[in-house]
């Protein structure tokens, strides 16, 4: 499973993928983005099977992203992770063609049953 | 009081188990002598709830955690990567703290400061919750603020 995983800090990008290697996903490949642009570029290079994104990042937000990810028509399971995680947020990334949206703090299991109920839908 | 001292230690013992190995322990009030350099981060919480959660800890402890979270030694580590690490931790007792205020609440993002043993706060709050944790050897100070009319 090849996973990005897109948020302008460094060390969330590390975090996030710490949780996923526990959430059980220890043989994914994971790739690794800065912002939403990078983000793109890097799945018509890299075509994951999963992207998590954070939700404020510059040059393209993750919002953004996820519309373009939707309106290019690339197939990818793509999911949230942001300390934000309001009704309205909630709705937008609906929208836009997430699956999911994790809240800040997380644990494993939230990662491994969002991810577990987005790839089983 | 929006969270008692029991659950901000709980909301950063559960962000700690999420970043890192090792323990994190409840410690004594008198444990927080920081040895050296400080650095403290910061985020506010803004909306229906107002107020500000922070920690501090010791630069070789910041050190620490962020040679573990990229995996580096301590003397490759750069400043900015030392300060994202502490930043997030602070970014995510935050979002812990959030979740537990009722209404429509957001987040900034984390500010980060570092020097010698310095007063850092932000005027128009009261601190409500105090707690140290200790981490291996090293104290970290974690504390949650209300806005004062936002204080009950």
């Amino acid at each position: 499973m090849k996973i990005l995983v897109a948020d302008d800090s460094k060390a969330m990008r590390m975090i996030v993928i710490r949780n996923l290697k526990s959430a059980g996903f220890s043989d994914a490949t994971f790739s690794e983005a800065e912002n939403g642009k990078q983000g793109l570029d890097s799945v018509k290079a890299d075509k994951p099977d999963l992207i998590l994104s954070d939700w404020n990042m510059p040059e393209m937000n993750g919002l953004e992203f996820c519309q373009a990810v939707t309106a290019e028509g690339i197939d990818v399971t793509f999911g949230f992770v942001t300390s934000e995680s309001t009704a309205d947020m909630r709705s937008l990334a609906e929208e836009a063609g997430a699956k999911f949206l994790i809240a800040k703090p997380f644990t494993p299991q939230a990662f491994q049953e969002a991810i577990s109920l987005a790839v089983g839908s | 009081m929006l969270l008692s001292d029991e659950d901000l230690f709980t909301i950063g013992e559960g962000v700690w188990t999420s970043i890192a190995d090792g323990f994190f322990e409840q410690a004594a009030p008198e444990d927080t002598k920081f040895e050296g350099k400080v650095v403290s981060a910061f985020v506010q919480i803004t909306g229906d709830w107002e107020g500000v959660v922070s920690i501090r800890c010791s630069r070789a402890l910041s050190e620490t955690i962020a040679s573990s979270m990229f995996a580096l030694e301590p003397a490759e580590l750069t400043d900015e990567e030392i300060y994202d690490a502490v930043g997030e931790i602070a970014n995510m007792i935050g979002g812990g703290v959030k979740g537990i205020a009722e209404g429509e609440n957001t987040l900034t993002i984390p500010v980060v400061a570092e020097g010698d043993e310095h007063v850092a706060t932000v005027p128009g709050t009261t601190t409500e919750n105090s707690v140290v944790a200790k981490v291996g050897n090293e104290p970290m100070l974690l504390q949650v603020s209300t806005r004062s009319s936002a204080a009950s």
